[in-house]
């Protein structure tokens, strides 16, 4: 089921960047135009995703709801953290949004809070000094600084 | 510049103090990334690109391929030791390895995983040497129509050879290849794909997706499964040396699995992992006593541990003299070469002969230090295995993000990177394997640009591609190969009576 929905997923993707693709010339007085490799590719992923879908793999069992929420909650809370970190990072500065993923990282672990928060800290401290500090690469600080 | 002349020149090159610090830090990390269960080559070169930044470019590819060859060293302690394979590449390893632990013989395993990678690492860079100088003058006669074919070539046995099934290969090619004409187009200079967004003119980088498909799916898988505690077995130096009859037991398994490893690294595909699969199946096949495989055999820890290794210098042959990626480590170093201005392929040799005889050279160096820390110091490495899991997991996601956005200090970047690590979760929940999209991503603009150059010069006419020698070869493999497989198989299908 999963594997039919990978398919179908490859398909439809298939299909809007078809749709794109038109949008494109298919030849110049170079030649082929930039339009040409798209449409093939476009061919390609609607084949490949439709045929995927129609006779998909075997898969292993997916467990019952309860345990597949409940292994899902943990990435979940990383990829959320992640996406805020996105959203964040150049007005909070490296420092802040750091600590932050981090300790929703390792909370995602179930670790304890002092431990997240000493551990997130002393990493992005650390790796700012030897990041920004040491190897003078730019990592913003964020507006909230002098 | 002759084979001789060219070692020599990588020597005096390699043995600056600034490329021994260089490669001594590759392997050292390559090691550590190996035992690291988790973070494989890929995620591992990805996540240390941005310490090369301000290196110059011999020094940071000597460091980047250090990492490369060292992880498959690495990643026998921690399948030994604790059953759990550092990266792909030692699943076969971790077979017989933690057998031998089991059985209180943990140090004669990973000494003679360290002496048959040793061996085999040194047997590869000879590999190198002579197939890469030789295919890099011969692949001065190429043109757009055999790079085409070549790359094409790549990706149908990449295909062919994924873990995944056909459809789902093609599928994920596919994707890499919608993936890799984002951006303007590099003849017309038409924008495709885009969708608005003025940084995605510049197209979507190599670094992001790798990290994302990698290293950040692997701290959401990391994140499923919860806190693990390792139980790890204790090694002291002593215990390390292996008795007569392992050593004799093991010498043709490391001379066969170096061989066999090096012809399958030139093979566009997973080559470290099918390498160490094939040496045990033929270890196995081999032996007078295959029953004993699977329950401590010594030749099932030496036979894959040298065909993962040799398979990592055959994988760079085309890298170096094509200027092609067959696998996503290779890619990674192939970027790194673009990143720091060298450009990649048949003229490199001659263009960039410190770069490249350089990184030869100090192959040789980094060998003898991986021997030098994978025995003495194997302590060290696993009292690492010690570090707890979450926290690991939380700083690989901290140094993807530094390395993402340090690339070009691009908040697109980081996107790109949360939304592929999604992506590269689903595939893993899937079991789908990311490689074949990976490789499509580095293949697609050479395929592309040569396909057009190629049409362009034939004035539209399909058949000129056939015209051509080199092309038309590379054609008869790729359509045996096919016939091969697709006759594999209908024997699976076929019920046996």
């Amino acid at each position: 089921m999963r594997a039919a929905g990978f398919g179908l997923s490859v398909a439809v993707l298939g299909v809007a960047y078809f749709a794109l693709a038109l949008g494109l010339p298919m030849q110049t007085l170079n030649g082929p135009g930039p339009g040409v490799f798209p449409m093939a590719v476009a061919g390609i992923l609607v084949l490949a995703g439709a045929l995927a879908a129609w006779k998909p793999e075997a898969q292993p069992d997916a467990g019952d709801e309860d345990s597949v929420a409940e292994s899902l909650l943990g990435p979940g809370i990383v990829f959320a953290a992640l996406v805020i970190f996105c959203l964040i990072f150049q007005r909070a500065g490296y420092i802040l949004s750091g600590i932050f993923v981090m300790t929703a990282a390792l909370k995602a672990f179930n670790a304890r809070w002092p431990f997240s928060l000493a551990v997130s800290t002393v990493s992005v401290v650390g790796t700012y000094l030897v990041f920004v500090t040491l190897l003078g690469l730019t990592l913003p600080r964020g507006s909230w600084l002098p | 510049m002759e084979i001789a002349q060219g070692l020599l020149h990588g020597f005096s090159v390699a043995l600056t103090a600034e490329n021994m610090l260089a490669c001594f830090l590759g392997v050292a990390l390559g090691s550590l990334v190996g035992v690291l269960p988790g973070i494989g080559p890929n995620a591992g070169m990805a996540l240390l690109i941005p310490l090369t930044f301000t290196m110059p470019p011999t020094a940071a590819i000597i460091m980047l391929a250090g990492i490369y060859y060292g992880s498959m060293y690495g990643g026998s302690t921690s399948a030994i030791l604790l059953n759990v394979p550092g990266e792909a590449a030692s699943v076969m390893t971790a077979v017989d390895g933690y057998q031998l632990a089991k059985q209180g013989r943990p140090g004669p395993a990973l000494a003679i995983a360290a002496i048959g990678s040793f061996v085999a690492g040194t047997i590869g860079i000879v590999g190198i040497v002579l197939l890469g100088t030789w295919l890099a003058e011969f692949a001065l006669r190429f043109g757009p129509p055999e790079y085409f074919v070549l790359a094409m070539a790549g990706l149908i046995f990449l295909c062919g050879l994924s873990h995944n099934s056909l459809r789902v290969a093609f599928a994920m090619v596919a994707i890499g290849l919608a993936i890799s004409t984002v951006g303007i187009d590099p003849i017309t200079g038409t924008q495709r794909f885009t969708l608005g967004f003025t940084g995605l003119a510049q197209g979507i980088d190599l670094v992001p997706v790798i990290m994302g498909l990698y290293g950040i799916a692997e701290t959401l898988s990391m994140a499923e499964q919860g806190l693990k505690k390792a139980r790890i077995t204790k090694v002291r130096l002593r215990d390390l040396v292996p008795s007569w009859l392992e050593t004799k037991l093991s010498f043709w398994p490391v001379i066969r699995g170096s061989f066999l490893g090096f012809l399958i690294g030139l093979i566009p595909g997973p080559a470290t992992v099918l390498s160490s699969f094939l040496s045990y199946r033929l270890e196995k096949r081999l032996s007078r006593t295959p029953e004993r495989f699977g329950h401590g055999a010594i030749e099932g820890v030496a036979g894959p541990e040298s065909a993962n290794n040799s398979a990592t210098a055959g994988a760079m042959v085309p890298m170096f003299s094509l200027g092609i990626a067959f696998s996503p480590a290779t890619a990674m170093l192939l970027a790194a070469l673009v990143i720091h201005g060298v450009q990649p392929g048949p003229l490199m040799i001659m263009q960039s002969p410190d770069v490249f005889w350089g990184v030869i050279a100090s192959m040789y160096i980094g060998n003898v230090l991986l021997l030098l820390l994978n025995l003495p110091l194997v302590h060290v490495f696993v009292s690492i295995l010690k570090l707890p899991q979450h926290v690991l997991a939380a700083l690989i996601i901290l140094l993807c993000l530094i390395g993402v956005f340090t690339l070009n200090n691009s908040m697109l970047d980081i996107w790109i990177m949360v939304a592929m690590g999604g992506v590269g979760y689903l595939l893993r929940k899937l079991k789908i394997d990311p490689s074949p999209l990976v490789i499509a991503l580095v293949l697609g603009p050479m395929i592309e640009k040569t396909l057009r150059q190629s049409l362009f010069l034939a004035a539209g006419d399909w058949a000129y591609l056939l015209n051509r020698p080199v092309s038309i070869t590379i054609i008869a493999i790729v359509a045996a190969f096919l016939a091969l497989n697709f006759l594999l198989r209908m024997k699976q299908h076929i019920p046996k009576e």
